[in-house]
């Protein structure tokens, strides 16, 4: 069974948390808490492959943006979220994903950017299409997801999954050496 | 409405022939008259005029005769429209074709008409929807393109609505049969009814000449409103348009309104200074007797000023109920219906698509069942054909299959249907929706058209009202003045005189302070004014003065006289300048001023203050007016004039001050101006100068305040952010980043500006925003607000910024402040308050749970307190700042229900940034990151507890002392209690940190652990470096961490003791879950994969593959345990998880397992047993280390961990990983050895580490070169195979625990 360490990357309030708990417990959270960091673990199957997945949940508030070296060191595949109802918070996610190649040095981290909340449709701020323009951009999946009524939120992690093995893929034999290499 | 696009229908077939039409009414007119009778006598046989009453009492669907005729009807309608529909099927030359297809459908809809018109239940929306729809359809053709070939394309749609209508149709009229149709709304116009209805053509002509009139004029358009409908209705996206139109209108709106309340202020405005303008000229005219054209003037002012009232007036009703209310109200009308009517529309198309999904399903299932069926089916009757005499039973069976095939492909097609029906269901849902949607957007429009225009007409009457006053009012001054003959008023000055005084007059002028001689003087004033033809020039003038510079000392003013006589006599400005001066001069030293005299000019300059001067009587009373009138910028200096070109002394009439007044900026009249900017007096800039705004260079186009000589670009203008001081602006100021000593100097009760300033915005206007501090302003205007605040100060404008930009300001700079407001001299007591609050909560629980009453509640006031004494010791201006934040903080926090910042949420943003320990460098250390949450606790308390915790009165000295002295000896005894329930209290306390280091851990490069493990390194005794490093918090937490990492290392064999086997065996079987990795060979441990059922994640450990090593993965486990996913780290979950520990930790004590460990049983046992209690076991904190556990015994795990993490990029804050790779192990040395020493009885010899130093070293350094090997990420080095044994690491572990009680002994003595 293969291991897929994802991390969910995101300004605050985006949600991260929520689409991480739906995810994993099946339930959305009503609470309001800022994340310092949580840590999950889930197996599913995806392409009929069974995988776990080990999901960090980070902290979007800035005052833990420190920390995010650290967290980006240590994921394969990274959710990069933001709020489809602010648009401030998908402006924040350019940066996390300059980060990411950054710390990664490696231009093809597998990365999924997500709009969260599809639910609120009435005040979007940020439109489908805006998303769809930067995930071209990164030539990484879009999607639209909504923690609260639970769309494509497992649709989601299957997608990240399946970057990470296809991210894997080409050297096979040695998943690891292609980073090592550029390392 | 609807009805009457039914009647629109009707009046299209007026196109054919006139005679046909004839012929149809003749033919109604016969089918009616049975009915006809039938009403009437059913009329009659009741009260006549109870129309409503008749039908109610005797619902259609109770008589049989009436529904007879209901039959008959439809009958009748069915046959028109298969009439209208054979037309179709037969296009025979296209004219005649045309023709006959609009007769069709002329009888068609008169006849449904008529049948509607004779069944007011009947008159349902959807049937005139769909008529509309027909109609539309019909008259789309193209008559001319018709022909045979594309016939069934062209008409296909036509007989679909058709269709459409007939099932519609039937559908309303099986519901009303059945009763479902509601009476009342038919009956609820029952007057409009007859009206339509063709019974009552012949007997009411009039009517009936109407409705012929409609039905004749084809030129007749529809009714603007049905038009409209109805082409939005047929177009695709009819109702994205009307929103569309719906969002401009408002947007329009919008604008105009946005221009109306800013012309409407500028009125008031300009409307107040003309009035305070006429007011005061008048009060100062009127002073003079005999001057030319007073009566004028003053008719002139007195209209002024009631002009301006009406004015004002005029403002306050466009204001109010006359234009911008009505308007504002329809456009939020308008904007709720539009964003309703769109979700609605949203949904109802979402249905439709869903819809349209499953029958597309439905009908890809049906054709592959059927497919399949056909398959079926051949396969059959073809073996039937090749082996006739096959067995029976494989015939038998083929049969069977063909069956359940054809059975399936009815099933799909059936299901086919339905979701066809579904779908067309859906449809007919859709376009009704459009439909209301159309209809009350269009309603809506109309009505907002309606109020924009009721307040179009008002706004330019109004202006009319107001205007056309003043024609006639200058045409009769005018004639007025001319009419006045010059030199009148003199002659009649000068026979009044006094005999005796003109000559006084001539010698002393001014000197005197006789005030016949100031009306003399003002007159000379006023014609000399008057001969420069600037007739206004006395009030303005005044009025300058009024506003002027005060009245200094008499000696200030002197030079300035000097230079007054060195002007021009035109200098008019430089002589209001000076005029004040003069007064106050002449007043203070009368004598002086002969020469002075002989200069009329200036004679006139100094009446002119005077006369100014005269109402208000005294000099004190010109502060009183003090406040700034329009025209002191434009005449402030003279060599100002100069370059202000509009301004030049000869024009500055009112109309200039007019404009001046409306926006002080004279030549950036037309910029676009922030709120801020607008309190600038700007003008051109003249040198190159910095923006202050944008912070670059400006050259061109640069604008300048006259008063704080702020530079700025004209377009930085529009967001400038900096008001103006009125007094020269202070340079940059480095605010950001610097020491909160220096910058609380700059304010008088040492909180920094920019704290009050940020707090007290979000106050006014913020408090209820949701998430206010924890989203994230716009970088971008964060940064520019940082600036501005750099620049401007306390002048910054934050008004029209948005919240959380303002909020991120605050944060940020709290942030960037080198040392944090909690100093770090006291960052580990604050600490050690928070963790001994948590322990005291969690000791609290426990009680609870043993149904003890314990004082929890007191020791938790008591910490609460010892905070305040803490507080008490910080600087006063960190102390006075700290207590003003959290005052802020506090307020937030009440606000929690509508902005959900609690005070633990708040404590989780500003902990880090209040609270947080020296770092050596920029990284995140260890240390910090282990405390985060005791960071966020502790300003959790300081805001949950800010009466108590800043609550300082003056005798708190005298307190203070003694609540110590009291707490040492309440505390002993709890300290007491704590050894008693040692295990619990220390262990949670460890564990807590154990987790938080865990759940970093988990996430740091082991090189980054490194760094701190540095620090131990040098000292052998492990004791005295880590008191010396960190405070005595941080370096426990990491021995603790340590041993962990020590085991994540040790690949030990299945060497384990046998005491330690017990455990493993009671740990294992919990750690052991289905999670684990199928591709681990899972070596030396094939005897215990016990699948339990699957947890969530039931530790999911795949660190037991490690055989003997399972006491490892039981040390994971503990943090594990804390890091349950559901752990949202609220407190009281993690109290709610203690409770369940303790007792657990009883239990387990007494498990063999534990007697074994003799040495110290408490800590371990139950560090292992709290995991299998651990309630929600959701999350595995500890699964990224535990991981490297894997890797090196399993390579067949392709997964794992590229080596990169070995080797970090230089970038980052990581150390190389050489160092790391040594220093591990030396690490690991020192603890083993200094373990060892006090422990030497039980421990294993010191050697086995040494020898592990050796080999880690000598793989490490086979990592380096080959890269190749697979190595754990971050994660000290792989096993080896003479890695120390899980026993002695544990041993080590063990003989920490109590060290670790032992600190936090004194550490609370400390405390205390």
């Amino acid at each position: 069974m293969r291991e897929y360490k994802v991390v969910v990357l995101g300004s605050g309030g985006v949600g991260k948390s929520a689409l991480t708990v739906q995810f994993v417990t099946g339930t959305f959270i009503e609470k309001y808490d800022p994340t310092i960091e949580d840590f999950y673990r889930k197996e599913i199957e995806v392409d009929s492959s069974p995988s776990v997945l080990e999901i960090l949940d980070t902290a979007g508030t800035e005052q833990f943006a420190s920390m995010r070296d650290l967290y980006i060191k240590n994921g394969q595949g990274f959710i990069l979220v933001y709020s489809l109802v602010n648009q401030q918070s998908f402006q924040d996610i350019k940066p996390m994903r300059d980060q990411i190649i950054r710390v990664k040095r490696y231009e093809k981290v597998p990365v999924i950017l997500v709009g969260n909340k599809v639910d609120l449709e009435s005040e979007r701020e940020v439109s489908s299409s805006e998303g769809q323009a930067l995930a071209e951009e990164w030539g990484c999946p879009f999607m639209e997801t909504s923690a609260k009524s639970k769309t494509m939120v497992d649709e989601l992690f299957a997608e990240i999954v399946r970057q990470m093995d296809y991210a894997a893929q080409p050297d096979k034999d040695d998943p690891c050496c292609s980073s090592c290499n550029i390392q | 409405m609807l009805r009457k696009s039914s009647e629109g229908g009707g009046v299209k077939r007026g196109h054919a022939s006139a005679a046909s039409r004839h012929h149809s009414d003749s033919l109604t007119g016969s089918t009616k008259t049975w009915d006809v009778g039938h009403r009437r006598r059913s009329h009659n046989l009741l009260s006549d005029g109870a129309d409503p009453l008749v039908s109610a009492s005797c619902p259609p669907g109770v008589d049989p005769e009436y529904v007879m005729m209901l039959v008959n009807d439809v009958r009748w309608f069915a046959n028109v429209l298969l009439h209208l529909k054979e037309a179709f099927q037969s296009p025979e030359g296209s004219e005649a074709f045309q023709q006959v297809v609009q007769e069709r459908l002329a009888e068609l809809l008169r006849v449904l008409k008529a049948v509607i018109a004779k069944h007011q239940a009947l008159n349902s929306v959807d049937i005139l929807g769909k008529a509309g729809t027909l109609i539309a359809k019909v008259k789309g053709i193209n008559f001319d393109d018709v022909r045979s070939e594309n016939l069934d394309g062209t008409f296909g749609e036509i007989h679909a609505s058709i269709d459409t209508l007939a099932f519609t149709f039937g559908n309303v009229v099986s519901d009303f049969l059945m009763g479902d149709v509601d009476n009342g709304s038919g009956l609820g116009t029952p007057q409009a009814r007859r009206s339509r209805s063709f019974d009552n053509l012949a007997v009411d002509p009039e009517d009936y000449a109407a409705e012929k009139n409609d039905l004749a004029g084809p030129d007749v358009p529809l009714s603007r409103e049905e038009e409209v409908d109805l082409i939005l209705l047929k177009h695709d996206s009819g109702v994205e348009s009307a929103l569309l139109y719906a969002k401009a209108w408002s947007k329009y709106i919008k604008d105009l309104l946005a221009w109306m309340e800013k012309r409407v202020t500028m009125d008031v405005e300009c409307a107040k200074s003309y009035a305070k303008l006429a007011e005061s000229a008048k009060s100062l005219v009127t002073q003079q007797d005999y001057m030319p054209f007073s009566d004028v003037y003053n008719s002139t002012f007195k209209n002024d000023v009631e002009y301006n009232q009406l004015l004002m007036q005029t403002a306050m009703a466009l204001q109010t109920n006359k234009f911008i209310q009505p308007l504002l109200g329809r456009k939020n009308e308008l904007d709720k219906l539009r964003k309703d009517l769109k979700e609605q529309w949203q949904k109802e198309q979402k249905k439709m698509h869903e819809a349209d999904v499953s029958l597309r399903k439905a009908r890809a299932l049906k054709a592959q069942r059927q497919e399949e069926y056909q398959k079926a089916h051949s396969y059959t009757s073809r073996s039937l054909e090749e082996q006739p005499s096959a067995v029976n039973k494989q015939l038998e069976k083929k049969r069977r299959l063909e069956e359940e095939a054809l059975q399936r492909a009815e099933e799909a097609q059936e299901q086919y249907q339905n979701s066809m029906a579904d779908a067309g269901v859906r449809r007919m849902d859709l376009a009704n929706v459009k439909r209301t949607i159309l209809t009350q957007i269009r309603e809506t429009v109309f009505q907002c058209d309606l109020t924009l225009k009721a307040v179009t007409v008002n706004w330019f009457q109004m202006q009319h009202a107001q205007m056309a006053l003043l024609p006639a009012h200058h045409q009769a001054l005018s004639d007025g003045a001319k009419l006045y003959e010059p030199g009148e008023c003199y002659s009649e000055f000068v026979r009044r005189l006094p005999r005796h005084l003109p000559r006084e007059r001539v010698h002393s002028d001014s000197v005197s302070s006789d005030g016949a001689r100031f009306v003399f003087a003002k007159r000379s004033v006023g014609s000399s004014h008057s001969s420069h033809g600037n007739l206004s020039q006395a009030s303005l003038t005044s009025c300058d003065v009024l506003s002027g510079d005060e009245v200094d000392s008499p000696l200030h003013r002197r030079p300035g006289i000097a230079a007054r006589r060195s002007n021009s006599s035109t200098d008019i400005p430089e002589l209001r300048n000076q005029a004040p001066p003069i007064r106050a001069w002449t007043s203070g030293s009368p004598g002086s001023q002969g020469g002075m005299c002989s200069d009329s000019e200036s004679a006139g300059g100094s009446s002119e203050s005077r006369s100014m001067d005269s109402p208000s009587a005294s000099p004190g009373d010109f502060k009183r007016r003090l406040p700034r009138t329009p025209s002191t910028g434009t005449m402030s200096s003279a060599d100002d004039l100069d370059e202000r070109e509009p301004l030049s002394p000869l024009d500055n009439g009112l109309a200039e001050m007019v404009t001046e007044t409306a926006s002080s900026p004279g030549p950036f009249r037309n910029a676009q101006m922030s709120k801020a900017a607008q309190t600038h007096k700007l003008r051109k800039l003249r040198a190159p100068s910095k923006c202050r705004e944008c912070d670059s260079l400006v050259v061109f186009h640069g604008a300048e305040c006259e008063e704080c000589s702020l530079a700025c670009h004209k377009k930085c203008l529009e967001t400038l952010a900096i008001q103006c001081g009125h007094k020269k602006l202070q340079g940059k100021l480095q605010l950001f980043g610097i020491n909160f000593t220096q910058a609380s100097k700059n304010s008088a009760d040492g909180i920094p500006f920019i704290i009050k300033k940020c707090t007290s915005e979000i106050e006014s206007r913020a408090l209820n925003i949701k998430g206010i501090y924890r989203m994230n302003g716009a970088k971008s205007r964060v940064e520019k607000l940082c600036q501005a605040f750099e620049n401007g100060k306390d002048l910054v404008e934050l008004s029209e910024l948005s919240p959380h930009d303002i909020s991120n300001v605050l944060k940020l700079y709290l942030r960037q402040l080198p040392e944090p407001l909690i100093l770090y001299r006291y960052y580990n007591d604050f600490i050690g308050l928070a963790k001994e609050y948590q322990r005291v909560v969690v000791e609290e629980a426990q009680e609870r749970e043993a149904k003890k009453p314990g004082g929890a509640a007191i020791r938790l006031n008591r910490v609460v307190l010892r905070i305040r004494d803490l507080l008490r010791q910080l600087p006063a201006a960190n102390y006075r700042t700290l207590h003003f934040l959290v005052a802020h903080l506090n307020r937030v926090a009440e606000q929690a229900e509508e902005n959900k910042m609690t005070a633990s949420n708040l404590g989780i943003i500003f902990g880090p940034t209040l609270v947080k320990p020296r770092q050596a460098d920029a990284e995140v250390s260890l240390s910090s990151l282990v405390d985060y949450p005791y960071q966020a606790l502790m300003v959790e308390l300081l805001v949950r507890h800010f009466p108590v915790v800043f609550d300082a009165p003056p005798s708190s000295e005298s307190d203070a002392p003694s609540a110590a002295s009291q707490t040492s000896p309440v505390l002993t005894p709890q300290e007491k209690l704590q050894r008693l329930s040692r295990h619990s209290a220390s262990l949670t306390d460890i564990k807590e940190s154990a987790k938080v280091y865990k759940r970093f851990s988990s996430v740091i490069p082991s090189s980054h652990i490194l760094d701190e493990v540095q620090e131990v390194q040098p000292g052998t005794d492990r004791t005295d470096s880590s008191d010396g490093v960190n405070g005595v918090d941080e370096v426990p937490g990491l021995q603790r961490s340590g041993p962990e990492l020590g085991h994540a290392a040790a690949t030990g064999p299945a060497s384990a003791s046998a005491t330690l086997a017990s455990m493993v065996q009671l740990r294992a079987h919990r750690a052991r879950s289905s999670s684990r990795p199928i591709s681990l060979p899972a070596p030396a441990e094939p005897a215990d994969p016990p699948k339990e059922t699957f947890k969530e994640t039931p530790g999911a450990e795949p660190a037991e593959a490690r055989a003997g090593s399972s006491r490892v993965s039981a040390y994971y486990i503990t943090p594990f345990i804390d890091t349950r996913a559901m752990q949202r780290r609220t407190w009281d979950r993690k109290y709610r998880h203690y409770d369940v520990t303790p007792r657990t930790a009883m239990i387990v004590a007494k498990l063999p397992a534990a007697s074994a460990a003799a040495a110290v049983p408490a800590p371990a046992s139950t560090v292992s047993t709290v995991f299998p209690n651990n309630p929600y076991a959701v999350s595995v904190k500890p699964a990224w280390t535990s991981e490297r556990d894997n890797q090196p015994s399993s390579s067949s795990l392709l997964t794992l961990r590229p080596p990169r993490t070995l080797q970090p990029p230089p970038g980052t804050f990581y150390k190389p990983p050489v160092s790391r790779a040594r220093t591990l192990p030396d690490w690991t040395t020192t603890i083993t050895a200094t373990t060892n020493t006090p422990v030497s009885p039980t421990a294993a010899p010191p050697s086995p580490p040494h020898s592990r130093l050796q080999t880690q070293d000598s793989t490490d350094s086979a990592i380096d070169a080959g890269a190749a090997s697979l190595s754990p990420p971050q994660s000290p080095p792989p096993s080896s195979p003479d890695d120390p044994d899980p026993g002695e690491t544990k041993a080590i572990y063990q003989r920490l625990r109590p060290r670790r009680l032992q600190e936090l002994e004194h550490r609370e003595a400390h405390f205390v």
